[in-house]
């Protein structure tokens, strides 16, 4: 995958500082300066001095409020993160960790990401988190837009923000699980004597009741005497394996063919099945659990051909 | 919710507007009545009560769901009050119409407040209104309370924009440190801001009324300011005060009569002739801040001697200013109490003597009485001053109704009154015996005010007398009050006054049991004690803040050495103070607080030092860790490192606080070079 | 090897000071697990303040050995519990058997009654027999058929398991791993190590040459030196600052408890008694942050994979000593 070289870098963690922050009046400021002017004019004409006192007064507090507006957002900390993986189609979440080592709190900072604004309390020598979700449409890695921070506290007269920054957070975005087929021994390669049979691996899983079923060889004496009734040793696990298999789906385009394969995986999570995973160029060996699970889908995200 | 705003020419993020928080709005209710409740005294009746109605409405939307009125309404409201504004001004334009417009949008704004742009106009508005109020009062009791109500304004706009609506004890702090931090900037600003001379355009005629002393006198007419206990000017004397009987603070002089009216001589511009004065006795030196009263006259004790700056000496040894006082002018003069004048000209004689009309039999009867008697002039005057003291004569503070010839029934009749009419009385009398005379308007006493060493003088201290020319001695003073009521004349009306509230007539006690009869119980004397107190911070905002000018400030920067205070060497001055004076604020703002841990401080110093060979310390990093890896980087600072880390930690970690000070002197005497020497 | 009988070496080390004592047990250890000298001091840091210890790597590293040698250099009762499907609660803590002759029900001790308990493959036992043994480290007694009985009061658990999670496994959840004071992995030798043990007599036959070098009381002292260690305000500050770091970094599932964070503070402590300070530094904090934090945190998925460095590693380095 060719970068595109002019990407300003990535960055891990960012602290906010004179060099990053700018500042200019809103909307309102400039109002602001209208109704000063008006005042001041009032003021020279009619040699009203205590006019011309609270006029400069009015002045100087929006001159010192640019300092308080400087203040609120220069020396957060901010680093990115990627949340958990989701699949395509969904929104990718990224949390911004934002740090604050002052002794004062920072109200009314908002962080703009795209075209959307998160608003972000601090209290003194505080840390907070902000969600920021980003919409999904291809699976592999996205990358988190990049972001801004903003902020027009104490009076909003004054707008300070910074240019924007790009975190090295990606998120891993899973093939949508979506197919036709549905999770059946014909479908998937199963090994035949496992599938849909009763699993019965050599690992001790928990005891039950006794059916009369049971192998007699499978009772737990020590344990059935001690309980007063018979209890049967249960065994499961190692032997039934579902194989999901990427070349049993010769018809699909490859990104169906992934989809289908992380629909199967879903699914046999979900029944508790161990599957493995057969992608051409990689195998992942039969297993089960969230992280087999994960291993699965990310080899299916990050598949990029033979 | 928008991402950002479109500035001219800029684009960047910005925070989104918001809806401001419940408190909030509330709170801009409140402001706008604080503010309207400046306005009350000069904004017609039905203007305030429409305006309140218009809170109230909007307070009841907003709390118990009334319906909130349509576009349609509103601007039918606003239209109406114009209407009613221009009925009752005639215009639209002005200060008076003008404020009472923004008073009424104040008003009606509070209607439609919605958005967050709607309450931040308001706010302007507020801010704008406030200013607006000193066109009609610049009392220190109306800049106080403008202060807070700007203060409450600024919490508003915090409030406003904290979205969740932040606890008070915060907006508060913030809203407050704010206003504190403004206040140096505010100043130079103040200071420096270039005046200018004239105005941008015509000030309204309504914007000075005129005050105080009249130029017109008839008996009864000094009466509208014997319940008037505005300043009229206060004095600060170089050396002693002198006593109260010699305080004659001549302000005109009248010599144009119709026998009714007193008035000034018409043809007084072309004066020809220079009055002299023959100086005696011990000057006197000092300053009057006199309150602006819209007219030319300048108060000075008889007689001044030295004209002050802008001003000029006119006939009648009164002085006039350049241009009307409107606004409080501060000025020195000197006058000597005990002088002679000149040879009286033909036309000082003429008007000395002027009747309007012939007097009555028993007016000629009395005065042939006088002159049969009487050898010169002086004694003459002296038969007519005993008249009044010994005749039945009371002075009082609410004489009766006078008549078509005022003098003659007050002569004979109700002989009840007061200065002027004992004034008129006399000089009427003393023109009748052909003794040049005329009538003297002014103060007379004062009230001395020991927190500020300064003297007083109200309106009510506005007196009038006589003045006569005998051959020899030129013009003199002739004070008929002084015959009835010497106390009048030797404590001053304020005692004058406080002897009526006590219940005692005037005229028929000595001057020491007048004092006496005047004390007071400890509480109006706590009152009046008070009373100086705030007189003295009031003169204090006038001298400092509502007299800062053009002069004053030419003045104040001829002490800081600009000699030229051209408005462009004045806007660069201005420019660079305020620069500096901000880059001041940011370093002490912005640094961060320096550690209170003398240990930690120290040990930071130490860190420091070696930044700048490369050896920077993470912030996660442990001293040990630290001092290990500076000694593998620098292997001939391990020693020095190794001792000083070895301090810090039984510093830090151990409690070992007595070694505090080794570690200061360990690393201030810790200098490492920036090449390795090993 | 000394060669002076078992109760005169170990009484003799009963006077000495507890910073040589430590050392030459180190020392000794060290002799049988070569080149592992940080694990060998993590396990005893942990023995010192008074926790469990779990070991976890892949098998044949030396988990098994080291417990062992542990329990002999440091001459305590010493029994071992091989964890498998079908271990029940009364094979570890005990069974009552009706005694014919009393009438009576007499309750036979399970091995939990030692002083060093090696529970190997811990994760290989169904939960309910994991919770007895999790149960009885936690309460240090135990519960059986209405009676209960007190554990020796030097009582430790060394728990080994295997890092994948394999078919048949029981991964101990969250709330039990909380129960070990420090989780720790042995990892391959270095190679000259390696080469070492390859030359070598084989371990197992050292240990059994192995003499106890003290006693229950000795350690006993330890333990009691290591509780009054200085941990200044300062360094509390930074396991403060640790533990809110954990609590809300993004990155991590979930932030630590107060239990934790005490954890921290026992094995600092014993750690600075191991390097032989009587107060605690930053670095002590940072030296036992891994083991004591690693099993009870846990990456968000994904990041795990993404991470060049050890969780506890960026951890501290995204926290500031105060």
């Amino acid at each position: 995958m060719a970068r595109n070289t002019t990407r300003p870098a990535t960055v891990e963690r960012i602290t906010l500082g004179r060099r990053q922050l700018y500042m200019l009046p809103t909307r309102y400021g400039l109002y602001f300066c209208v109704a000063l002017v008006a005042m001041l004019l009032m003021a020279l004409n009619y040699h009203n001095s205590i006019a011309y006192l609270f006029t400069f007064l009015l002045a100087a507090m929006a001159i010192t409020s640019m300092l308080y507006t400087h203040r609120n957002v220069a020396g957060i900390e901010i680093s990115a993160h990627a949340q958990a993986p989701v699949f395509a189609g969904e929104s990718a979440k990224f949390s911004l960790h934002t740090e604050n080592d002052r002794p004062r709190p920072r109200s009314g900072v908002w962080i703009h990401c795209g075209d959307r604004a998160e608003r972000l309390e601090l209290g003194a020598k505080d840390s907070a988190s902000v969600e920021l979700q980003q919409r999904t449409t291809r699976r592999g890695y996205v990358e988190m837009d990049p972001i801004a921070v903003s902020s027009a506290f104490p009076l909003g007269l004054l707008c300070t923000w910074s240019k924007s920054f790009r975190f090295n957070a990606r998120c891993l975005v899973y093939p949508r699980p979506h197919g036709r087929y549905t999770l059946t021994p014909a479908a998937a390669g199963c090994t035949p004597q496992s599938y849909g049979t009763h699993a019965d691996g050599d690992d001790f899983v928990g005891l039950r009741a006794y059916h009369p079923s049971d192998p007699p060889r499978h009772v737990h004496w020590k344990a059935s005497a001690r309980s007063q009734e018979l209890l049967t040793k249960r065994f499961g696990g190692g032997g039934g394996t579902v194989w999901l298999d990427w070349d049993r789906l010769v018809e699909l385009e490859p990104e169906s063919r992934l989809s289908q394969l992380a629909r199967w995986v879903v699914d046999a999570e979900s029944n508790g099945l161990s599957y493995g995973l057969r992608l051409p160029g990689s195998v992942i060996g039969a297993g089960h659990g969230k992280h087999h699970r994960h291993r699965c889908l990310k080899a299916l995200a990050l598949w990029s051909g033979q | 919710m928008v991402g950002s705003v479109r500035l001219p020419g800029l684009r960047h993020p910005a925070p989104p507007d918001h809806m401001p928080s419940r408190e909030a709005v509330n709170l801009v209710l409140i402001c706008t009545l604080a503010v309207l409740a400046l306005h009350v005294t000069h904004v017609p009746l039905w203007m305030v009560l429409a305006a309140s109605c218009l809170i109230l409405w909007r307070y009841l939307i907003d709390n118990l769901g009334w319906r909130s009125p349509g576009s349609l309404v509103r601007m039918l409201l606003a239209i109406a009050m114009m209407v009613m504004v221009y009925k009752h001004y005639q215009s639209l334009l002005g200060r008076d119409p003008g404020v009472a417009m923004l008073f009424g949008l104040t008003g009606l704004k509070a209607l439609e407040l919605r958005r967050l742009r709607d309450y931040l106009l308001t706010v302007f508005l507020l801010y704008f209104l406030t200013v607006a109020a000193f066109l009609y009062s610049q009392s220190l009791w109306v800049g106080g309370y403008a202060f807070l109500v700007v203060a409450l304004t600024t919490l508003c706009l915090v409030q406003l924009n904290q979205p969740l609506g932040a606890p008070w004890t915060r907006c508060l702090r913030l809203a407050g440190g704010l206003l504190v931090k403004s206040i140096p900037l505010m100043c130079i600003l103040y200071l420096l801001f270039p005046r200018i001379q004239g105005s941008l355009w015509g000030v309204p005629i309504d914007a000075y009324g005129v005050i105080g002393l009249s130029d017109r006198v008839q008996m009864g007419s000094v009466h509208g300011l014997i319940a008037n206990d505005r300043v009229a000017f206060r004095v600060e004397f170089d050396g002693e005060p002198p006593a109260n009987r010699d305080l004659y603070w001549r302000a005109l002089v009248l010599e144009d009569t119709d026998g009714r009216v007193w008035t000034r001589r018409s043809d007084l511009d072309d004066d020809p002739v220079p009055e002299t004065i023959r100086e005696r006795g011990r000057e006197i030196n000092y300053s009057v801040t006199l309150e602006p009263h819209n007219q030319r006259w300048l108060v000075a004790l008889e007689l001044p001697t030295v004209t002050p700056a802008m001003a000029r000496r006119r006939a009648g040894y009164i002085v006039e200013a350049n241009r009307k006082i409107r606004n409080r002018f501060r000025y020195r003069v000197q006058s000597h109490l005990d002088y002679r004048t000149g040879p009286l000209s033909r036309d000082q004689r003429f008007w000395g003597l002027h009747m309007a009309k012939a007097p009555t039999p028993r007016m000629q009867q009395l005065v042939n009485d006088w002159r049969a008697v009487a050898k010169t002039q002086a004694e003459l005057v002296q038969l007519g001053f005993n008249y009044f003291r010994e005749e039945p004569f009371f002075y009082t503070l609410s004489p009766g109704d006078i008549g078509n010839n005022p003098v003659d029934e007050f002569l004979f009749e109700t002989r009840r009154g007061y200065c002027e009419y004992f004034a008129t009385s006399f000089v009427t009398l003393m023109r009748m015996a052909d003794v040049p005379s005329r009538l003297v308007v002014g103060y007379q006493g004062g009230e001395w005010n020991p927190a500020g060493n300064y003297m007083v003088i109200r309106e009510f201290d506005a007196h009038a007398w006589a003045e006569v020319w005998l051959p020899g001695r030129g013009w003199q003073r002739v004070d008929p009050t002084a015959a009835v009521a010497p106390e009048r004349v030797e404590l001053g009306f304020s005692v004058l006054s406080r002897m009526a509230q006590n219940g005692h007539a005037f005229g028929v006690l000595d001057v020491d049991a007048a004092r006496a009869a005047a004390q007071s119980n400890w509480w109006q004397r706590g009152v009046r004690e008070t009373g100086f107190y705030f007189d003295f911070l009031n003169n204090a905002w006038n001298q400092l803040i509502l007299d800062y000018d053009v002069d004053q400030q030419r003045e104040w920067l001829r002490t800081l050495g600009i000699r030229t205070p051209a408005w462009v060497v004045l806007t660069g001055t201005l420019v660079l103070v305020v620069v500096l004076l901000f880059l001041l604020m940011a370093v002490v703002m912005l640094r961060p607080r320096p550690d209170r841990d003398p240990v930690v401080a120290g040990y930071r110093r130490f860190c420091a030092k070696l930044a700048p060979l490369g050896l920077e310390r993470a912030s996660y990093e442990g001293p040990w860790d630290f001092a290990r890896r500076v000694a593998r980087a620098r292997p001939d600072l391990d020693g020095e490192v190794r001792r000083i880390t070895s301090t810090y930690v039984n510093v830090r970690y151990r409690n070992r606080f007595a070694a505090l000070p080794v570690l200061r002197r360990q690393i201030r005497q810790f200098r490492p070079t920036r090449s390795g020497g090993a | 090897m000394n060669s002076k009988p078992q109760h005169e070496i170990a009484a003799e080390m009963a006077t000495v000071p507890t910073a040589k004592v430590l050392r030459t047990a180190i020392d000794r250890i060290n002799e049988i697990i070569l080149g592992k000298d940080r694990s060998v001091r993590l396990a005893l840091c942990c023995l010192i303040a008074r926790g469990h210890l779990l070991i976890e790597d892949i098998p044949g590293v030396g988990k098994t050995t080291l417990a062992q040698t542990l329990a002999a250099v440091l001459g305590l009762d010493f029994k071992r519990i091989q964890f498998t499907s079908d271990l029940l609660p009364a094979d570890i803590i005990g069974v009552s058997i009706f005694d014919t002759e009393r009438n009576t029900f007499r309750f036979h001790r399970g091995p939990i009654f030692s002083s060093l308990l090696l529970a190997d493959e811990i994760n290989r036992a169904t939960p309910k027999a994991q919770s007895a043994l999790l149960e009885a480290m936690q309460e240090r007694q135990v519960s059986a058929e209405g009676v209960t009985l007190p554990l020796p009061e030097l009582f430790f658990v060394i728990g080994t398991q295997n890092p994948q999670h394999q078919i048949g496994t029981f991964p101990l959840p969250e709330s039990q791993l909380d129960r070990f004071l420090m989780r720790i992995g042995i990892g391959y030798p270095d190679h000259d190590a390696e080469r070492k043990l390859l030359e070598g007599v084989d371990r197992r036959t050292l240990l059994n040459s192995v003499e106890p070098l003290l006693e229950e009381s000795t350690l006993r002292r330890v333990q009691r030196k290591a509780e009054v260690i200085r941990l200044s305000p300062a360094l509390l500050d930074y396991i403060q600052a640790l533990l809110h770091a954990t609590r809300s970094a993004p990155w991590l599932v979930h932030g630590l408890s107060p239990r934790a964070g005490l954890a921290l503070s026992h094995a600092a402590r014993a750690w600075a008694l191991l390097e032989d300070r009587d107060t605690v530094l930053p670095e002590d904090v940072q030296a036992v942050a891994p083991a004591v934090f690693g099993h009870r945190l846990q990456y968000t998925e994904d990041t795990a994979t993404d991470a060049g460095l050890g969780l506890v590693d960026r951890l501290i380095r995204s926290v500031p000593i105060p």
